[in-house]
């Protein structure tokens, strides 16, 4: 492991014995196929991500494959290291962000003498790294015996031995040995396989998503359990598939946070549909199923936390009292009526059967965050006649509800608040954007392609929201956006920040494939002006974020990262003022 | 000497290497700022991507030099034999290259901001892309211009620049800017200017025969008794561009736009103004001999004492014109 893989410019071959690390998101096509900016999205955010930790451990990312990068580290146990690492920070990030909005990764990782060609590296030892990524379980590390030998006195990993397996195209069976995805047991991934010490502390809600899984049908109660959370029915099991039930089980009881709750929100959902009875009863095999979460739960509720929930009624009260108060309390009983039941309802008489208090507390529940609850206001009144007069609506309401979140020593001003504060809380619930809130029916495919939109997209809403009663909600705020026909001053700052033929080839590289300094590659550099490559990738990143992950990515994987980062910051600070 | 040893040299706190014979040396992204290389003989050495800031060239051969990506800021290459050589994307902010011999040289994308390029040789040079502003390229009352003749300067970006008098007959300057630069008395015949940036130039006395100004934009330029004859102007864009007693005689100018153009005393014989738009402009005694102005606008344009009467009038629109006897077009 001594040998060191070739540098960057050079352009001949060389043996060397290296760690590979391959890694892949899971039904990555599939995903793209249903939402491909979304997903896109994603994919950018996690590459960057394994592209940092990858440096961290001393590794160097060789290429990126569009869902996934090719590293290669001169300790295996730095290989492994890094892909653990990687693994627990994307099920971290996928904890912290709303159910849809993550991908999994599987990680293969191989030991092998491998060829070094310019930035590619070439031979067997990647194919089996490939292979075995392959059969890795999602979140998981799929790792060779070579690679476990070396690795498991030196780090603790708790691994289940996948014996000798075949894999396509390799002649000779490869042992290997699963890391089971982070905060998972071996006993987990691969329960079939004995001599393994079986771990029992499953916690109940886990114990619920098994047993619903054994249900017959399983379909149907993902379907209602999605459409609960989502807000949005999916009939598409491509979609459904992408997630699991524990997390969707986990933000739903995170939402409903008692049974009753969650009973009147899946019959809600149910009694929708056009099979009613069918869901109805769907409905109470899942309620059966989540009931020992519950009581578990309510037995370890201190007598403290009792005692809050009673203060937390009394403030609803008084939120209640003070809308009540308001001149327009019909129109504002209508907002929150909407937030609950996405649908916008003009009878009196259906109002009336709601008492204000009782709308606050279901309104509390469905935003348990400030950004929450403006994210779900503008929602509504955008789609409203009257944006002007709701938006003034809905800041009173805003106003009412403040003392909810957060004491006031924590309050913000109103907009730096909201803008800061990114929903990724689990709770964007997002229903037929497209469709005006009279239309009852849900949206299947419109409203969970809107729901993958970013944070940042989101609380740009929240951030016009605070700032409704100043000017009118529509539309985005029009920030000076500079001319792109005219790009000399764009030059000239990339030109005094950075050296230029940098610049030149980290672009080249992000529009078209890593610089390997061939000279196929010089012809095309020259071929290309500065000008002509700022075009090109104005076209190619749509937006700055996707702009500043692709050059982020690609600094890393062009030789000199040091040199690649200052190139990259200069023209990111260079085109951004370009971008709305 | 090998490169490890002139690096060893430097490291150890070496910087005159005055007149070494160092020819075809490979110091590709080595660190040799401030040496001394003055009357070097560097001819084919390869500092790709290397660190020569402050380094002294003066009369150094660097011909055919790969000096692509390299950093030449501030450095000293007064007299240098930099002909034929690489400068892909090389920096050279406030470099001095006065009497540098540039011929053929390869400056594409370089950064020359603030460079000193007075009397350097660039003929035949590419530069396209590259970034002159604030370079100084003459003199006052001097001779010793910088040479750009045959240069190729496609996007090049000097705005600002003093080329008064510059010889850039048949250049590339597509898409170059020449915003604010003065090219008073230069000879541009023959030049490709197609869609370059003009505005406030001053392009007064400037011979541009024949040259190709295709959607160019040229708002607010000061061109008086510039020769545009049979130049090609078709799409650009001239609003309150003065253009007294210019030579404008078999211009193509097409779909134009000169709205508050002045126009006075202009030579405009057998020019094509066929849908230009003229409004507002002023045409006081021009001369529009066998014109082609159909389809113009010349909304509240002044053609008092013109001469119009072979000029081609077909569906040109005079609402408001003053006409040439003083009186106002209904």
């Amino acid at each position: 492991m001594s040998m060191k893989p070739s540098s960057a410019q050079s352009s001949t071959t060389e043996r060397a014995l290296a760690a590979i690390v391959l890694t892949d998101a899971v039904s990555f096509s599939a995903r793209m196929s249903v939402d491909e900016e979304g997903t896109l999205m994603l994919i950018q955010r996690d590459l960057e991500l394994i592209a940092e930790q990858c440096e961290c451990f001393g590794g160097k990312v060789l290429k990126s494959t569009g869902d996934g990068l090719l590293m290669s580290f001169y300790s295996a146990v730095q290989a492994v290291l890094c892909s653990q690492e990687v693994q627990k920070q994307l099920a971290k990030l996928a904890e912290s962000s709303a159910a849809g909005e993550s991908l999994q990764h599987r990680i293969g990782v191989h030991l092998g003498d491998v060829l070094f060609r310019h930035q590619d590296v070439l031979g067997n030892g990647v194919n089996i790294a490939a292979r075995l990524q392959a059969k890795s379980a999602p979140g998981g590390v799929c790792i060779s015996q070579t690679v476990y030998d070396v690795v498991k006195a030196r780090i603790d990993i708790n691994a289940t031995f996948l014996g000798p397996l075949k894999l396509k195209n390799i002649q000779e069976p490869v042992a290997a040995f699963q890391i089971p995805p982070f905060g998972q047991s071996a006993t987990m991934v691969v329960p079939q396989l004995a001599g393994q010490p079986v771990v029992t502390d499953l916690s109940p809600l886990a114990i619920a998503a098994a047993t619903l899984e054994q249900a017959p049908q399983i379909r149907r109660i993902k379907k209602l359990i999605f459409g609960t959370y989502q807000g949005v029915w999916e009939n598409d099991p491509k979609v459904l598939m992408q997630f699991d039930l524990l997390p969707l089980l986990k933000q739903l009881y995170q939402r409903h946070r008692t049974l009753i709750s969650l009973e009147k929100a899946l019959q809600t959902m149910a009694a929708r549909l056009n099979h009613k009875s069918a869901y109805l009863a769907v409905a109470d095999t899942i309620l059966q199923a989540l009931e020992p979460v519950y009581t578990e739960a309510e037995d370890s509720a201190s007598d403290g936390e009792v005692a809050s929930r009673s203060s937390l009624r009394d403030r609803y009260n008084e939120i209640a009292e003070t809308l009540a108060q308001q001149t327009d309390r019909l129109r504002i009983k209508k907002l929150l009526y909407a937030v609950i039941h996405t649908a916008w309802e003009n009878d009196q008489a259906v109002l009336a059967l709601h008492t204000l208090a009782d709308l606050v507390t279901d309104v509390h529940q469905i935003a348990p965050s400030e950004a929450d609850l403006s994210y779900h206001l503008e929602r509504i009144i955008k789609r409203l006649n009257r944006h002007n007069h709701y938006a003034q609506l809905a800041l009173i309401i805003s106003e009412a509800f403040h003392p909810l979140y957060g004491s006031p020593a924590e309050a913000a001003p109103m907009v730096t608040e909201l803008s800061a504060e990114p929903l990724a809380d689990g709770h964007t619930m997002m229903f037929g954007s497209d469709k005006p809130v009279i239309d009852e029916g849900l949206t299947s495919l419109t409203g969970w392609q809107s729901s993958v939109l970013s944070d940042g997209q989101t609380s740009v809403h929240s951030s016009q929201l605070a700032i409704a009663n100043v000017c009118p909600i529509e539309g985005p705020q029009d920030a000076k956006i500079h001319d792109r026909a005219n790009l000399y001053a764009l030059r000239l700052e990339i030109m005094r920040y950075t050296n230029p033929l940098r610049a030149k080839i980290l672009l080249l590289s992000t529009v078209r494939s890593p610089f390997t300094a061939t000279p196929q590659d010089w012809l095309t550099l020259k071929s290309k002006s500065l000008d002509d490559l700022i075009k090109t990738t104005f076209q190619y990143c749509q937006t700055f974020s996707d702009l500043e992950s692709k050059l982020t990515i690609m600094s890393h994987c062009v030789g000199n990262v040091g040199e690649n980062i200052q190139a990259a910051g200069a023209i990111l600070q260079a085109m951004k003022p370009f971008y709305p | 000497m090998t490169p490890q040893d002139f690096l060893e040299c430097y490291a150890s706190g070496k910087r005159n290497f005055k007149g070494f014979s160092l020819a075809g040396i490979d110091l590709s992204k080595a660190d040799i700022i401030g040496s001394n290389l003055q009357l070097a003989n560097l001819e084919n050495a390869i500092f790709t991507l290397a660190y020569l800031t402050r380094v002294n060239f003066r009369r150094a051969n660097l011909a055919r030099a790969q000096l692509a990506g390299a950093n030449l800021n501030q450095a000293n290459l007064t007299q240098a034999n930099l002909s034929d050589a690489n400068l892909h994307g090389a920096s050279l902010q406030g470099a001095d290259l006065r009497s540098a011999q540039l011929p053929l040289a390869d400056l594409m994308d370089a950064n020359l901001i603030e460079a000193d390029l007075r009397n350097a040789d660039m003929s035949g040079a590419n530069l396209t892309g590259a970034c002159l502003r604030g370079a100084n390229f003459r003199q006052e009352d001097r001779k010793y211009i910088a040479n750009l003749r045959g240069a190729n300067l496609r996007q090049a970006d000097l705005e600002g620049a003093n080329l008064r008098g510059a010889d850039l007959a048949y250049v590339d300057l597509s898409e170059a800017n020449l915003a604010n630069v003065s090219l008073q008395g230069a000879d541009l015949h023959g030049a490709n200017l197609q869609g370059a940036y003009l505005q406030s130039a001053n392009l007064s006395d400037a011979l541009m025969a024949d040259a190709n100004l295709e959607q160019a934009d040229l708002t607010n330029v000061l061109a008086n008794r510039v020769n545009l004859s049979q130049a090609h102007l078709d799409q650009a864009l001239l609003h309150d561009i003065r253009l007294a007693e210019a030579l404008l005689a078999e211009t193509s100018m097409q779909d134009v736009v000169l709205t508050r153009a002045n126009l006075n005393r202009a030579d405009l014989s057998r020019a094509n103004l066929t849908r230009a738009d003229l409004t507002a402009a002023t045409l006081v005694e021009a001369y529009l001999g066998r014109a082609n102005l159909g389809q113009a606008d010349l909304t509240n344009a002044v053609l008092a004492r013109a001469e119009i009467s072979s000029a081609t009038f077909i569906d040109t629109v005079l609402t408001g014109t003053t006409m040439p006897d003083g009186s106002v077009h209904a």
